[in-house]
């Protein structure tokens, strides 16, 4: 049979290799700014870019799509070419999907710092930004797929099935998550409401989890380990099984992000026990990695290539087992809105992205620059104060995550919460979010090592942008060899293992969705909710621009020491004109689903000096100062527009509304006003801190009107 | 044995928890846990200490400098990561909310938790230099460990693996086919049975409760058992039978309570500012009236239209007399800076506290019986 000569594309990897190294250092030094931001809140400068809100947004969007993003790419682009003896497709749609991720990663730098956010987590990019990742995604599955029709290799390897998963998966989510009415250029509402966008945005949360830091990262560490390690694979038959189980269970289990809130019952169970189910599948892959260096131990201690795949690995074993735990409703009902999530999180990602990444750069740089890896030294002190960061990292957080659950839920004999003032929950957790930013800023020494140590290994060496490679073509006839297993057949057969992945992945969250949706018994009415006035739904807006949700829950869950603290625990009927629903995910200042509410109730002068500088009435409270919305003037020019969208998505305004809706907030405005010019404070009835106060005055009132009525 | 102790130190927390809720649970005292879990850390760095000397004493007989220098760097980390947590310890300021037990009680299971994880680290460290000595001896006998090891993960030692590896290779990565791990198999079935016997627990048999059911539950308890708690206290202050308190310490405490919950819309000294959030509470005026009665009303339900906050949830009614007593000692101070006067004058400042007691006793009485009902 005649060998054919062809060349693998070195620089796209390149190109990706020094986006996942540049954008993983800035990532990581927004997340420690952050970080440092909670233990000292003026490092957000009074300035509104740089708020808690959103930089945290930025950081996260910035690790997960940009570092994690590109090293995805960065592996495929490497492991895909050889695994397939082919050179990708075409060259062209490799270059537009890089410079096209980068475009969108500025984008993000762009639009998140200044407001411009879905307010959905993890998917805040706003829908021109949204279009365009689909597109570049259909880009790069594209390649992917017709390098796949061209290859030279006749099985499918195991790892090219995570990266079709990982294909198919992200599409499906990202589409279905992100629809969005328009309202304007940078500004949409999300499609669906309440419970509904909750469901359908922790689905989408929980496996961007699952399938875009998870399944291509298993595919990388099915080639890199083995490479690396230069020892067979440990079981192929685990490999099919955990493939397959893993896959199908993780869409199912979105629901463990809600449990205890007005989610209906029967979804929030399918999440625990999909949950405990996923726990073997995920330990498949550990098992298969860590087995697969059965024989090599001895050289782990002298490769930090191995040994940070060792630790990342186990890291994956360690929440991979973790988060299943949290899934049981009794442990979530401890660590739900509290830093015990983060530090999983980040034993997740600090351990198994970060690590998984820093040993593929390590095993490619010398590689594709044909030299030695500069200094061994530093990679064994960057392993070192790596795994120091993560524990200096996850321990406090951990810590901070029990001391204030148990904080909250204290009570004393007689009957009342032990710590009535939510701020004295926070401020006693200040020694361990000053550790954490220390380990995550040791964790940054070692990455900037290893930069340093990338270079001077790209230095010594020469970069072979074409890697000559030879390899028969296909034949057109192939015979099986008898007796084989019968999803080696499918290993063949890319398109139909596409497909199946696609059903595979689908069956969980039709099955959540669509009943959701549908059944309306899942959302039982409320008669006394009614829809957000003008004015508050301006104000709505400005607390999603200004991402309050990411320190604030909208969410009580039926607990003792909730409704004693907030009031009524938060019901389904109440949300159903919240588009997007704002129930948050993380309690760093206490929840506001019933700040309005008789409990909670304050003057609107205590909104507006609370506003202005949090610590004047908290002393204390690590809430940055809002000064800018008490200057800024309200812009009313959508605001017709913003009530025809609401109406299009079903929020019952009656119609003709949108023409009456200026004059109505204008009215509700100089009410506001003119109270606060009565308790001595001038303000104008144009600012944005009007509308805001408007909204937060809202909250939680509806359902108490329903019971004065009765 | 370490492994019981362990097992308690797991459980000492789940104990606890039940104990802050249910004011006499059975079982240990939280002395005797308290006494468990120092001697199992005490046991667990004596262990620590004499393995990490075998290996230390092996490793300078032979030439494993390797090692050792692994022994050192996590018995390094180990050292910070205690340092660490000591530190927290130290700089956590537990003392007022959170009570001392609980948090003692954290610190020791971590520390617990951390020495068990070195504790097992050295000794398969010491396994693994007691297995490199007999290698060189020729002889490899088989240990319990490599006896479980085999039975756990059925597979093919790594001398006879060509006989399960699979005929490609794709870019040099070969594979081989071994069994799944029993454990992992059985693991696995185990989860999936979990799920539908969870499932229909709660949602085809009445067993199981959800969360709405749950709540009220847990709502009921606490309801009885402060009802119990209640009926073991004297004399439950309301607003019929509030008094004036003038003895130093109830003031004292009274302007703490002030100082942390009241000073933030009242100002320290109780005039509010021009333009503060709430009105001056040191000037003869009163929108919600001055009497004790009306204070002391005013602070524990709130007036919610007029921007005042209930305070019932948060301050007994023991605290809500002593910042009403606190409020009434500060009237006639006129601060400077304060805010202008608002609400009707109020006469008598200090009203004869016996006269009001005096006027209502037997309907007293029965108010204290129904506001507890109420609760």
């Amino acid at each position: 049979m005649e060998l054919e000569k062809f060349s693998y594309d070195n620089s796209i990897v390149r190109k990706f290799i020094i986006a996942t190294v540049v954008f993983g250092v800035v990532g990581m030094l927004v997340g420690l700014l952050a970080a440092l931001q909670l233990v000292w809140p003026s490092l957000g400068f009074a300035t509104d870019f740089l708020t808690f809100g959103r930089i945290r947004p930025l950081h996260t969007n910035a690790v997960i799509f940009a570092f994690v993003g590109n090293g995805i790419f960065a592996g495929v682009y490497y492991s895909l070419q050889r695994l397939l003896k082919a050179r990708m497709w075409s060259d062209m749609l490799s270059n537009v999907n890089f410079w096209g991720w980068q475009i969108i990663i500025l984008s993000a730098v762009l639009t998140l710092p200044f407001g411009y956010t879905t307010g959905k987590e993890y998917a805040e990019l706003e829908w021109p930004i949204d279009i365009a990742i689909t597109l570049l995604w259909v880009v790069f599955g594209l390649n992917m797929i017709m390098t796949m029709v061209k290859r030279r290799e006749r099985h499918i390897y195991v790892a090219i099935w995570f990266y079709l998963a990982t294909f198919v998966t992200v599409a499906i989510l990202h589409i279905f998550n992100s629809f969005e009415l328009p309202v304007s250029f940078l500004k949409s509402y999300s499609w669906y409401a309440g419970v509904q966008d909750a469901l359908v945005q922790w689905w989408y949360g929980h496996n961007a989890v699952a399938f875009f830091l998870t399944t291509p990262y298993l595919g990388l560490m099915y080639y890199f380990v083995p490479k690396a390690a230069n020892r067979p694979v440990y079981s192929y038959r685990l490999s099919i099984i955990h493939f397959w189980a893993l896959i199908f269970i993780y869409i199912w289990a979105g629901p463990h992000h809600l449990l205890y809130t007005a989610l209906p019952d029967w979804a929030q169970s399918l999440g625990v026990v999909f949950s405990i189910m996923l726990i073997a599948p995920s330990w498949g892959g550990m098992l298969n990695g860590l087995l697969t260096l059965r024989g090599a131990w001895d050289r782990v201690r002298d490769s930090a290539v191995l040994k940070f795949m060792v630790v990342a690995i186990t890291c994956y074993g360690m929440t991979t087992f973790e988060g299943p735990m949290m899934s049981l409703k009794s442990v979530n009902a401890i660590s739900h809105f509290t830093d015990w999530t983060i530090a999983h999180v980040h034993i997740g990602g600090l351990g198994w992205n970060g690590f998984l990444t820093f040993g593929m750069l390590y095993f490619l740089v010398p590689k594709m620059w044909g030299s030695k890896l500069h200094s061994p030294t530093l990679a064994n002190f960057h392993f070192w104060i790596g795994t120091l960061g993560i524990i200096f990292y996850a321990i406090p957080m951990y810590w901070a995550g029990f001391a204030q659950s148990q904080m909250w839920t204290d009570f004393t004999d007689d009957g009342f919460l032990a710590n009535p003032i939510f701020l004295d929950t926070v401020t006693k957790l200040a020694p361990m979010y000053a550790m954490r930013a220390f380990g995550g800023a040791i964790y940054i020494i070692g990455v900037l090592v290893m930069v340093y140590n990338l270079i001077m290994t790209a230095k010594a060496g020469s970069f072979q942008k074409e890697e000559p490679a030879e390899a028969a073509a296909l034949t057109p006839v192939y015979t099986p060899h008898k007796g084989e297993h019968w999803h080696r057949a499918l290993e063949r057969k890319p398109l139909i293992l596409t497909v199946l992945a696609l059903v595979a992945v689908s069956i969980g969250g039709l099955f959540e969705i669509i009943p959701t949706m549908l059944v309306k018994s899942n959302i039982p009415t409320i008669s006394s909710v009614r829809p957000y006035t003008p004015l508050e739904l301006e104000g709505r807006d400005l607390y999603i621009k200004e991402g309050c949700y990411n320190c604030h829950s909208q969410m009580i869950r039926p607990f003792r020491s909730e409704t004693e603290r907030y009031g009524e625990y938060s019901k389904a009927g109440e949300f159903v004109y919240d588009h997007p629903f704002q129930w948050g995910s993380k309690r760093t200042g206490p929840d506001l689903a019933r700040e309005g509410g008789s409990k909670l109730r304050k003057p609107n002068s205590w909104h507006y000096n609370h506003m202005l500088d949090p610590t004047i009435l908290s002393p204390g409270s690590i809430m940055p100062p809002y000064p800018w919305l008490i200057d800024n003037e309200l812009d009313m020019s959508l605001t017709a527009k913003k009530i025809n969208a609401m109406r299009t998505l079903g929020v019952p305004y009656p119609v003709g509304y949108e023409n009456r809706a200026v004059a109505d907030l204008q009215a509700q405005a100089d009410a506001i006003a003119s109270d606060l010019a009565g308790s001595g404070i001038e303000v104008a009835s144009d600012r944005e801190i009007i509308a805001l106060i408007a909204y937060l005055q809202r909250l939680g009132r509806d359902i108490e009107n329903e019971v004065e009525t009765k | 044995m370490m492994i019981l102790l362990i097992a308690v130190a797991f459980l000492a927390p789940l104990k606890l928890s039940a104990s802050s809720i249910l004011v006499n649970s059975t079982g240990l005292s939280d002395e005797t846990l308290l006494m468990i879990l120092l001697v199992a850390s005490v046991l667990q760095v004596i262990a620590i200490v004499v393995i990490a000397n075998v290996i230390k004493s092996l490793a300078s007989n032979r030439d494993l400098w390797q090692i050792k220098g692994r022994t050192k760097a996590g018995i390094i980390t180990l050292l910070l990561g205690l340092t660490s947590v000591q530190a927290m310890a130290k700089s956590a300021d537990f003392d007022a909310l959170i009570t001392m037990d609980d948090t003692g009680f954290l610190i020791l299971v971590t520390l617990n938790l951390v020495l068990l994880f070195t504790f097992l680290y050295l000794v398969s460290k010491l396994n693994g230099i007691t297995r490199m000595m007999m290698d060189e001896d020729g002889s490899v006998p088989e240990t319990f460990m490599d006896k479980m090891r085999t039975m756990l993960t059925d597979a093919v030692p790594i001398d006879k693996e060509a006989d399960v590896e699979m005929d490609h290779e794709y870019d040099g990565i070969r594979e081989l086919d071994n069994n799944l791990p029993p454990w992992w198999l059985y693991g696995f079935y185990f989860c999936i049975a979990f799920a539908f016997v969870y499932i229909i627990y709660y949602h085809f048999t009445d067993s199981g409760q959800l969360q709405l059911e749950e709540y009220q539950v847990e709502m009921q308890e606490a309801e009885d058992a402060k009802q119990a708690f209640v009926a073991t206290q004297e004399n439950v202050v309301d607003e019929n039978n509030v008094e004036l308190l003038t003895d130093a310490s109830a003031l004292t405490s009274g302007a703490k309570i002030f100082k942390l919950y009241c000073a933030p819309c009242h100002a320290e000294h109780g005039g509010s500012s021009p333009g503060g959030v709430g009105p001056n509470l040191t000037d003869d005026h009163w929108i919600n009236g001055g009497s004790t009665t009306d204070i002391f009303k005013t602070i524990k339900y709130g007036v919610p239209e007029k921007g005042m906050v209930s305070w019932q949830a948060q301050l007994n009614p023991t605290q809500i007399q002593e910042v009403t007593s606190f409020i009434m000692s500060i009237v006639g101070t006129n601060p400077d800076n304060a805010k202008e006067a608002q609400g009707e004058l109020y006469e008598s400042v200090i009203e004869p506290a016996e006269s009001e007691s005096q006027e209502q006793p037997e309907e007293a009485n029965d108010e204290v019986e129904a506001a507890t009902v109420e609760e």
